[in-house]
């Protein structure tokens, strides 16, 4: 019988060589994978949507933008550039490129499957918000426009995306933004985030760690110098303006100023009671629909009735029920503080 | 379909009115109901004029899902179910062995070649089909109607839902979802059962990874193959009085180290093939509700008996009649079963177990019930035991532990097949069963080809480096 | 056991389950088809197998039913199918653990529903109770663990309730048999027509909602007079139900309108 030790090596070299192959990522099978993303039609697309994104802006596109952008070679950019030209989806104007009236097309039903997909993700998937844009940027490419029909019909044919961007629909029509941007706010009204771009993502992120989400109440916005300054949720604010550029908000008509930010369920102590305000927006889709299920509806007095053994999740007494959620899902909703004294009148 | 869709009158209107009323509609929709469900119950309920302090459910609440004694608890109430189990099912497992085995299958012998049965006929019959049955009866049937019946009291009572509360942080972090607990503890009656089960599941990864790893819970066709395993190997290593404790402790400890797979197992699969971050988990806890006891009792043994009988039917007289065959057709003298187990033996002493039992658990993919029985009877047959059973192919009389251990000396085990035993017991293919309701459950191929092979190949890497380590440690 | 002409039975409540014959998993040639629906773990299953003599799985958790159970029972000369449905919180959702249920309470078109509901938690249940009520006529509320609620001291006006909701209303504690008689009782009263039901109506608060909902159920009735839940529909079609437009656009939903109607919703799984 083999000598347990070579018997070992042998093992181990065999399950390193293993791991080399399949290691998800970085493993052999990954780096082909990764390889086919880079396949021609996909760089094809990508100046397509390039050459859209730049046209919205009011940017030329050069081959060195497009180069750029795609993290490719002049050369295959040039190669892509004009086989592009011969379809008949780009042209030449001066110096600079443009989409041809069907390239617009081609570049809206990428966007059209993009933000759909975004949006199944957000509503259908527990895929979390960071990863939903790189899924959707392999996605475009994949699915085709009957699965992307399929997908709509399937959401009820939304016409904006989360992040709150219009959809573009099937025959091209892009529905208007709603409200207006933050850099345009008018200093005594009330409203109410719509829209937060999610590109680029620098600025994106420093939205996210203003802790800005779409539905947020925001009041007293003013502009000071390169600032903009406001009261969001009962909290003060203060953005870059190139942040603020990207987000969108519509007026509230009647609403009560928010004075102190609200507490969330998940800061209930043991035995404490709250009453619910509101259910944050990044609680969508499913979750959303089975917490209100489950009867978290705003005016609902919850208690935190019993903590697990490890802290969380927590079972909150709701409706005569003791219901377990996760902190990531207490802390989206928020609540008044009655104190556990108030148990008396419930 | 679709493209009507896109045409349909109504349906243009409806998305019309969507858009125009914006993402509130289900929010307002849901408090509407809410109100009006309120108002109603109000007016039909009258609370008690001070609230009854239900003292004991609280305190229940709290012995079972806090910090510091959560996990004791639980550990407590499953050695004891385990202990009450092992030392129970010995005797009733005697008695049955007795009827079946001692009396019926003797009798059954001569009486079918007296009224004139040719060897092969009543060999096939009763030495074949019906001592495998016989044996499957009395293996599996007494554990199974004691552990089964203290199951479901546990279940009746309210007390999975808390220990899936108490689980939920481990799930979170292994990427999987806390009522995989639910589904892992109906794995532990029966597997195909678990992975209906996992339809409580809503998010389709965490679905497929309660699938694929709900082969770690011990089933009903499993437990039994533990129980003697370490009856024999393992309780026998303390002094008598302590036997059923330490028999009750490894069985704990091998559920135990399913629990622990389906996490590692979860957790890579999360991070790998199905990545993805944990969705929403909510589950209600119900409150707790007092069995009743003697009712619950006798369904449970009635429902297990017929399981198992029906199991037995269904497995073991097919699995016994091809035994039966393997063990007598030969090829030059050398019977076909020997043949295989030869074959199989280099793999399978390599890995810790040896030919019969890689064999046995071939033989056994449509049940697991099979596999203890089908390795006695190879071992027999391999080791030319005498005096032992009646001939090739007869899975023979054993009626105290010595005459089990006998056999098992004759076939070479020591400690570590035993554990190796019970490891790859734990970690091996699902059974046919489940393997199709795998297929019917997901649909599709792939999924169920990864559930079938991955645990084999990882129970196959689990014993060999048991078994390596061991050696080499005994080596120093 | 034969079961006794109609005629006796409404004077003899006492001896209605003597009238009850368990036909278990024999269902040829039913009369009327009753659906058991419900939160989770309210007692559905238990109910069933009561009536059924069936062994259907119980436990106390929620969702040990996940797949779709049918049996039979026959009671005053009449052969009743049950099917046990797993529990759901909500028509409204699109969790598709509660896919089975939602889909036959609105597609199955059982000629009695009968709501399961657990009387310590009354508020909760009346949600789902609410939803079932829109969309179909005939309804019973099976106001089942009273003992769960007496040991709670709650008192329920089974009255008062009954009339809020427009169906008959039932106490009862499965577990122990206690009210399965009456249960019988009014699930015939109500299948036979002997009793009406007066549903009760959410109203919604939103305006604008009521008034696009009037709009589209309009509309619908237009195309399909036979309807008697159009409110409904076009709630769920402007909510953007999947199964719904999916039943509208290949004109299943035509096949809705006929009062009884031999079903086979779209089943998944088992
Ligand atoms: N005390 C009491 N317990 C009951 C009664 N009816 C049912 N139960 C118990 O309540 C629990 C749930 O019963 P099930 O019949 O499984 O409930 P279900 O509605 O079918 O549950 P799901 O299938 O999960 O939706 C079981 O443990 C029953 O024994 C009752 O009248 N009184
Ligand atoms: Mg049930």
């Amino acid at each position: 019988m083999i000598h347990p030790f070579y018997a070992l090596l042998i093992a181990v070299f065999f399950l390193i060589g293993t791991f080399f192959v399949f290691s998800p990522g970085k493993g052999l099978l990954g780096r082909i994978q990764r390889y086919k993303r880079i396949q021609d039609h996909i760089c094809r697309e990508d100046i397509l949507k390039h050459l859209y994104e730049n046209e919205r802006q009011d940017k030329k596109s050069s081959l060195h933008s497009m180069a750029g952008a795609l993290n490719i070679s002049t050369e295959r950019t040039a190669d892509l550039i004009q086989e592009l030209q011969h379809t008949g989806l780009i042209q030449l104007q001066n110096d600079h490129y443009i989409l041809s009236a069907e390239g617009r097309d081609y570049a809206l039903k990428m966007i059209r499957i993009h933000r759909l997909y975004e949006l199944y993700l957000s509503e259908q998937t527990g895929v979390p918000e960071a990863a939903w844009h790189t899924h959707a940027e392999i996605a475009e490419h994949e699915i085709t426009p009957e699965q992307a029909e399929a997908i709509s019909d399937q959401l009820g044919n939304p016409r904006y995306d989360p992040h709150g961007d219009p959809i573009p629909s099937a025959d091209g029509f892009l529905p208007p933004n709603r409200g207006l941007w933050l850099t345009d706010w008018p200093e005594n009204e009330i409203g109410r985030i719509i829209q937060i771009e999610d590109e680029p993502v620098n600025v994106y992120n420093i939205i996210r760690e203003k802790d800005i989400q779409l539905g947020i109440q925001i009041e007293q916005v003013r502009r000071e110098q390169e600032y903009l300054k406001l009261i969001a949720n009962g909290r003060k604010v203060t953005l870059p303006l190139i942040a603020a550029g990207n987000i969108r908000a519509e007026v509230l008509k009647q609403a009560a100023p928010i004075t102190d930010p609200p507490a969330r369920l998940r800061d209930l102590q043991s035995g404490e009671q709250g009453v619910v305000i509101a259910l944050s927006q990044n609680l969508r889709g499913s979750e959303r629909r089975r917490l209100m299920d489950l009867g978290v509806t705003p005016g609902t007095i919850i208690r935190n009735e019993l903590v697990s053994a490890f802290g969380d999740p927590v079972a909150y007494n709701i409706r005569g029920a003791a219901i377990a959620l996760r902190h990531t899902q207490a802390n989206l909703i928020y609540v008044k503080k009655l104190g556990a004294e108030y148990e008396a009148a419930s | 379909m679709k493209n009507s869709a896109k045409q349909n009158e109504l349906l243009d209107l409806a998305d019309q009115l969507r858009w125009e009323l914006g993402d509130t509609i289900h929010d307002s929709l849901m408090q509407t109901v809410y109100e009006d469900a309120s108002r109603i119950a109000g007016r039909a309920v009258t609370l008690p004029a001070e609230k009854p302090r239900l003292q004991w459910d609280k305190f229940l609440d709290r012995l079972l899902t806090s910090r510091w004694t959560g996990f004791p608890v639980m550990f407590l109430i499953l050695m004891s179910v385990f202990w009450l189990t092992i030392t129970g099912a010995n005797i009733p497992s005697g008695w049955i062995a007795d009827l079946l085995v001692d009396t019926l299958h003797p009798w059954l012998k001569t009486a079918s070649l007296s009224i004139g049965f040719p060897w092969w006929l009543s060999g096939f019959l009763f030495d074949g089909m019906y001592l495998a049955a016989a044996w499957v009866i009395s293996v599996m049937l007494p554990p199974m109607a004691i552990f089964f019946p203290l199951f479901t009291i546990l279940e009746d009572f309210g007390y999975l839902p808390r220990v899936a509360f108490n689980l939920d942080a481990l799930f979170r972090k292994s990427g999987a979802h806390g009522k995989q607990a639910l589904t892992m503890a109906m794995g532990y009656g029966c597997n195909a059962a678990g992975i209906i089960a996992t339809r409580i599941i809503d998010s389709p990864r965490e679905r497929l990874i309660a699938i694929i790893t709900n082969n770690f819970s011990l089933c009903n066709g499993r437990w039994p193959t533990q129980i003697l395993i370490a009856s024999l190997f393992i309780g026998t290593l303390v002094p008598p009085a302590l036997g059923g404790f330490v028999s009750a402790l490894s069985v704990v400890g091998v559920a135990l180290l399913g629990v622990a797979l389906t996490f590692v197992t979860s957790w890579f699969l999360s991070r790998s093939v199905l990545k993805g971050t944990p969705s929403s988990f909510s589950l209600e806890l119900p409150p707790y509700r007092p069995p009743r006891i003697w009712q619950t009792l006798y369904t449970s043994l009635v429902d297990r008996t017929l399981f198992v009988l029906w199991r037995a039917v269904v497995f073991a007289f097919p699995a016994g009649a091809l035994i039966w065959l393997m063990a007598n057709f030969q090829i030059s003298g050398i019977s076909l079963a020997e043949y295989l187990i030869q074959w199989f033996n280099p793999f399978g002493l390599l890995i810790g177990l040896n030919g019969v039992i890689l064999l046995a658990y071939v033989i056994a993919i449509p049940a697991n019930e099979i596999v203890v029985p089908t390795i006695l009877m190879l071992t027999v047959l391999s080791a030319k035991m005498t005096g032992m059973g009646a001939g090739a192919g007869v899975m023979f009389e054993l009626d105290d532990m010595q005459a089990y251990q006998q056999v098992f000396q004759a076939g070479g085990w020591t400690l570590m097949t035993a554990l190796n035993l019970m490891l790859f017991s734990l970690v091996h293919n699902p059974c046919s069963t489940t393997i199709y309701t795998i297929f019917k459950e997901t649909g599709s191929r792939r999924w169920t080809l990864v559930s079938t092979f991955l645990p084999v190949v990882m129970g196959f890497l689990l014993t060999f480096f048991v078994t390596q380590f061991w050696r080499l440690i005994s080596m120093l | 056991m034969k079961p006794h002409p109609e005629a006796n039975c409404a004077s003899c409540p006492a001896h209605n389950t003597a009238q009850l014959e368990r036909l278990g998993v024999d269902m040829t040639e039913w009369d009327y088809a009753i659906a058991l629906a419900g939160n989770p773990n309210t007692g559905k299953s238990t109910v069933f197998n009561a009536l059924t003599g069936l062994r259907q799985h119980t436990g106390n958790w929620p969702g040990k039913t996940v797949t779709r159970a049918e049996g039979g029972f026959s009671f005053a000369g009449k052969r009743f199918k049950l099917i046990d449905l797993p529990g759901t919180y909500s028509l409204l959702s699109t969790s598709t653990d509660e896919e089975v249920a939602r889909n036959f309470i609105l597609f199955g078109q059982p000629d009695v529903t009968v709501i399961v509901a657990d009387a310590t938690r009354l508020e909760r249940n009346l949600n789902l109770t609410l939803q079932i009520l829109e969309i179909t006529e005939r309804a019973v509320l099976c106001l089942n663990l009273m003992d769960e609620a007496k040991r709670h001291r709650l008192q329920i006006d089974e009255r008062t309730l009954s009339k809020d909701l427009g169906i008959p209303v039932v106490p009862a504690s499965a577990r122990v048999g206690i009210g399965i008689d009456e249960l019988l009782q009014r699930i015939h009263e109500v299948a036979s027509g002997q009793f009406v039901c007066r549903p009760h109506r959410i109203k919604y608060g939103n305006s604008a909602l009521q008034k696009a909902v009037d709009q589209l159920a309009e509309q619908i009735a237009g195309k399909y007079p036979q309807l008697f839940n159009t409110r409904w529909m076009a709630l769920r079609l402007i909510e953007g139900d999947a199964r719904l437009r999916e039943a509208v656009a290949g004109g299943e939903i035509a096949g809705l309108v006929h009062e009884q109607q031999t079903y086979a919703p779209a089943e998944s799984g088992l």
